[in-house]
């Protein structure tokens, strides 16, 4: 997130990779890579969870940034406060700590069925 | 000795474009009332403003989603195109005006070279800051840095060019040329400490957007950008003047330095507003108005207001073929500007070869 300009995993992604092995499915799959997405097309997906990676610097964003923000913060995921944050390299790196970030997410799936 | 009096009516003299740019004034404005609709009624989701209007005919309320789409993504996103486009294009004229030179466009007074030097600042080094500052700003980090940096660039290079109370435009010209390679190196050493991550949102910073618009970045670049624009008309009539040279004009009776310096402040205001919240969108500041020149001729006074309808009008139309075309991602506009617009330029130049003098 950067400046309210959105950026998300599309298809043959890192990301996606992880949100599937974890039971769940990608919101934003038109597109191949990471992009710059338009808001309606977030609004349209309305996901449940939010996936990010808590790097600090620009692309760190608290929940409340979230809610602030005119399309985010009107997803389920943000009303919900379904926002998981993982580092990057446990998040996307598929190595020995993969399990981490598919139970952490697993746990947001979870929690949003029920 | 008889005077020889024509019986003829005082002849208007050949060349007067004014009813034509006058005419021009009210094309551009019902262009941009229509490009202004259009663009309300597309997007990634099927929400048009037909069914909107025919919702509130009814006298039904429009859906909280309705009213999201329409109130806080597609007008605050029409909203910043207008003022980023009629920025861009009308700091251009005043550029090519002050500079008596064609090529002459914003970036010239370094605002471009700093913005960016600003924003690849905040990208890199961002996550070092101290933590109170980057909960402060948050998100807005990167547009307030590329806004800081615009400025200060153009500030520095104007007390460079300037001494004994004379601003000298040659030695603007160049040193902008020094500062844009200074920037661009410092930005090289950013880039090569840069990770993949920042890399990439680099790349995206430098192609521009209009993605991302919120009410709240329109109010603080807005005032800004309008302030800015409102100086442009006292401007019209001593650019005139310049065009004939700096000595002729001071002769005129125009106040050469006070207009320098208000045409530079209000051109790095605009422009450094319009990068800050879209990113490097190239093409408008130097295209919009060499069209608008051989369409109604170069006097400033309709060409500046006419560049602030044309640019917003063309603005307008490029973000709305970033928005759909590949949705639900979108493109980075600065490559819809050049995409459409080089070619369209270059036909224009050829058709009308034999008439473009500044």
């Amino acid at each position: 997130m950067q400046g309210a300009r959105i950026m998300a995993g599309g298809s043959n992604t890192a990301a996606q990779g992880i949100i599937t092995l974890s039971g769940g499915v990608n919101a934003l799959e038109g597109f191949e890579g990471y992009k710059q997405v338009t808001d309606e097309a977030i609004l349209l997906a309305d996901p449940d969870v939010i996936l990010m990676m808590n790097r600090s610097g620009d692309h760190a964003a608290d929940d409340a940034e979230i809610l602030e923000h005119p399309v985010l913060g009107a997803t389920k995921a943000a009303q919900s406060g379904a926002i998981v944050r993982q580092p990057g390299l446990v998040l996307l790196g598929f190595g020995p700590r993969t399990p981490e970030a598919v139970r952490a997410l697993n746990a947001a799936f979870a929690q949003v069925q029920s | 000795m008889a005077l020889a009096l024509s019986s003829e009516p005082f002849a208007r003299p050949q060349g007067d474009r004014r009813g034509r740019a006058r005419m021009a004034g009210w094309m551009l404005a019902l262009v941009l009332v229509l490009t202004s609709s259009v663009s309300l009624n597309v997007g990634a989701s099927g929400v048009n403003l037909l069914e909107i209007i025919g919702t509130l005919a009814r006298g039904d309320a429009l859906d909280a989603r309705t009213r999201l789409i329409l109130f806080d993504i597609r007008l605050p996103r029409l909203a910043m195109g207008i003022l980023v486009g009629a920025a861009l294009a009308v700091s251009g004229a005043v550029m090519q005006g002050l500079f008596r030179n064609p090529l002459a466009d914003p970036g010239l007074v370094g605002v471009g070279a700093g913005a960016g030097l600003g924003a690849i600042t905040a990208i890199v080094l961002g996550a070092s800051l101290p933590v109170t500052m980057q909960a402060g700003l948050g998100i807005y980090l990167v547009p307030v840095a590329a806004f800081l940096g615009g400025w200060l660039t153009t500030i520095l290079l104007y007390q460079i060019s300037t001494s004994r109370g004379r601003t000298s435009v040659a030695v603007m010209l160049l040193g902008g040329i020094a500062m844009g390679a200074l920037a661009g190196a410092l930005s090289g050493i950013l880039i090569y400490m840069a990770d993949d991550a920042q890399l990439r949102d680099l790349t995206f910073w430098g192609l521009g957007s209009l993605a991302g618009a919120t009410w709240t970045k329109i109010w603080i670049a807005g005032p800004l950008i309008v302030l800015a624009l409102a100086a442009a008309p006292f401007l019209a009539r001593a650019l005139n003047g310049l065009a004939l040279g700096e000595a002729p004009a001071a002769h005129l009776g125009i106040p050469v330095q006070r207009m320098k310096n208000i045409a530079i402040l209000s051109v790095a205001a605009a422009t450094g507003a319009a990068v800050a919240v879209s990113g490097g969108i190239g093409f408008i500041g130097i295209v919009v108005p060499h069209l608008l020149r051989l369409l109604i001729g170069p006097d400033h006074r309709y060409l500046l207001p006419n560049a602030a309808l044309l640019g917003a009008s063309l603005l307008i139309a490029a973000d709305m073929v970033a928005r759909v075309v590949i949705a639900p991602a979108e493109l980075p506009i600065g490559i819809v500007t050049a995409t459409l617009g080089g070619p369209f330029f270059l036909w224009i130049l050829l058709r009308n070869r034999t008439l473009l003098d500044m």
